[in-house]
């Protein structure tokens, strides 16, 4: 049973599933936001179709949908286009393999350049993107890489982002396809940052730096394509943000006054890692004001409270919101003598909302939270994460006095993977074997 | 003199796997005495509606038993065991609501 908004989309997914013919039950959209007497009035209203789609016989014995199935091939296959660099792009885009910005075609020259740089080989199959559970091999993610603009030397770095979404726990999915507009964020930690000049300093989550904006870009691609949410398929956000077309950064570890992001994460130090969160947003705070490290913390966090914060109603699958303070803030906390724990443990105990404000407002009714705090009075407190260990707080940026934070898209968990090392090359790196 | 179009091989960056279709169970002959399963998804209102239509089943086609399921949150997946167990346990399952 859906709302009408949903229509294609079930018809998609029912496809997607190998069941086109699957009944499917439609009622007036939004069903969400009407009274209880209207839903039960929509329930007698589709009962007979309900009763259609379980008793009726929609398809004669024997019959199954016309395609047959053929075994995927180990290789992408080449498509042939005529024309120039301007008529490929159309032909992309028109394929709806592209996210409205022009691409680098991927012709097989540049793929095998970017699989010369992979520490995995070309078919390698790394899993299945929900919705549309394509098959995501190294080859088709490094078809989407060329098209992104990835370097080859970016290229282990995307392979891990890959692996990382593809853990079930991150949900893939579900962030495509949600209205609530999730996309994934990309951090990077480790000596790989230096190497690659993936850039953590000003306008760290801004534009034109080729590292951040390829890598995020060719995970995006590589959901898209390999997923098949689109905006006229599954894909279903209200609004989206521009995460969705890019969002990768690294700590800045000039000026982070801790000890690395992936060390306190429990990796060695010339370990590089990757850890991809699903966000909704991305909101930035000014203290310009206060000079005090705890000056700082009470600003961000008052703007990390609010009745439209989904995930002060979602604490059930533990997502992690994503702090990232700029350099000038982070010092002056540390100077405070707070670790990166302390700030944690700080904004866990204050970025917390009475459940009277609570009540009825944002995702009330799909609430889903720790059953004791149903019977608690309106004075309680609802923390925006259960666990302060939930948290990401990273140090990224550039001078001035601004920190911001990505609301976390709520059916998630983040996913951490090592970024493996290129196979190893001769004297001339990059040369073919 | 004719120019030829210049010819530019991509590798097809988009899934390409075709999906083995599957058959639909075959549709009750009647709802008499069947047990239906209800999906409800933790969409506000869901619950209302599943409520009602189970309580119409059963009151206008003789519908025996309806069991009731309500996930965790309606963007998680349905854990593979408890889909197993409603499968085993009812005769048809309805799922909603998107949204």
């Amino acid at each position: 049973m859906i709302t009408h908004a949903f229509t294609h989309a079930a018809q998609q997914r029912a496809q997607a599933l190998g069941l086109p013919a699957h009944p499917v039950v439609v009622v007036e959209h939004p069903l969400a936001s009407k009274t209880r007497d209207q839903a039960q009035h929509l329930a007698r209203h589709s009962l007979e179709a309900v009763v259609h789609g379980l008793v009726a016989h929609r398809e004669a014995p024997g019959r199954v949908s016309q395609v047959r199935p053929q075994p995927r091939p180990a290789r992408a296959s080449h498509l042939a286009v005529s024309g120039t660099i301007s008529d490929i792009n159309d032909y992309l885009y028109d394929q709806g393999w592209t996210d409205g910005l022009p691409v680098i075609p991927p012709t097989p020259d540049l793929v095998s350049a970017m699989l010369e740089a992979s520490p995995l080989p070309a078919e390698q199959v790394l899993g299945t993107l929900p919705p549309r559970d394509g098959t995501v091999t190294v080859e088709k993610v490094a078809s989407n890489a060329v098209m992104a603009g990835c370097q080859p030397a970016s290229f282990p770095v995307v392979l891990a982002a890959v692996k990382a979404v593809l853990q079930p726990q991150f949900n893939a999915g579900a962030i495509t396809t949600t209205t609530g507009g999730a996309a994934p964020v990309v951090i990077v930690s480790g000596p790989i940052v230096q190497q690659l000049g993936i850039h953590s300093g000003t306008a760290v989550l801004g534009s034109g730096h080729r590292p951040n904006a390829t890598i995020g870009r060719a995970l995006r691609l590589t959901m898209r394509n390999l997923g098949g949410a689109t905006a006229d398929t599954m894909e279903k956000s209200t609004h989206g943000w521009p995460g969705k077309y890019t969002m990768c950064f690294a700590e800045n570890a000039a000026r982070n006054p801790w000890e690395p992001l992936h060390v306190e994460l429990g990796f060695a130090p010339e370990v590089s890692i990757v850890v991809v969160v699903a966000a909704r947003g991305l909101i930035t705070i000014v203290e310009s004001s206060q000079e005090a490290g705890l000056g700082n913390l009470e600003t961000l966090v008052s703007a990390m409270r609010g009745e439209g914060i989904s995930g002060y109603y979602y604490q059930a699958r533990g997502a992690s919101p994503v702090v990232v303070l700029g350099p000038e803030h982070a010092a002056e906390i540390a100077a405070a003598g707070m670790g990166r724990q302390a700030v944690k443990e700080y904004i866990f105990q204050h970025a917390r909302m009475p459940v009277g404000q609570l009540r009825d407002r944002g995702h009330w009714g799909a609430r889903s939270w720790p059953e004791a705090w149903e019977h608690q009075p309106d004075d309680f407190l609802v923390p925006l994460v259960t666990n302060p260990d939930t948290l990401l707080v990273v140090v990224a940026g550039g001078d001035g006095r601004h920190s911001s934070w990505f609301p976390a898209w709520s059916a998630t968990q983040w996913a951490m993977e090592v970024i493996e090392a290129p196979p190893e090359r001769g004297p001339r790196a990059g040369a073919r074997p | 003199m004719a120019v030829t179009p210049h010819v530019t091989h991509v590798v097809h960056p988009a899934a390409e796997d075709v999906r083995e279709p599957s058959r639909l169970a075959p549709r009750l002959a009647t709802l008499q005495g069947r047990t239906i399963g209800l999906i409800d998804n933790h969409k506000r209102n869901a619950d209302v509606y599943l409520e009602e239509l189970g309580r119409l089943l059963q009151a206008h086609y003789g519908v025996a038993r309806v069991v009731t399921y309500r996930k965790i949150s309606q963007s998680l997946p349905m854990p593979g065991e408890v889909l197993d167990h409603l499968a085993s346990e009812c005769d048809v399952l309805i799922h909603a609501v998107a949204d």
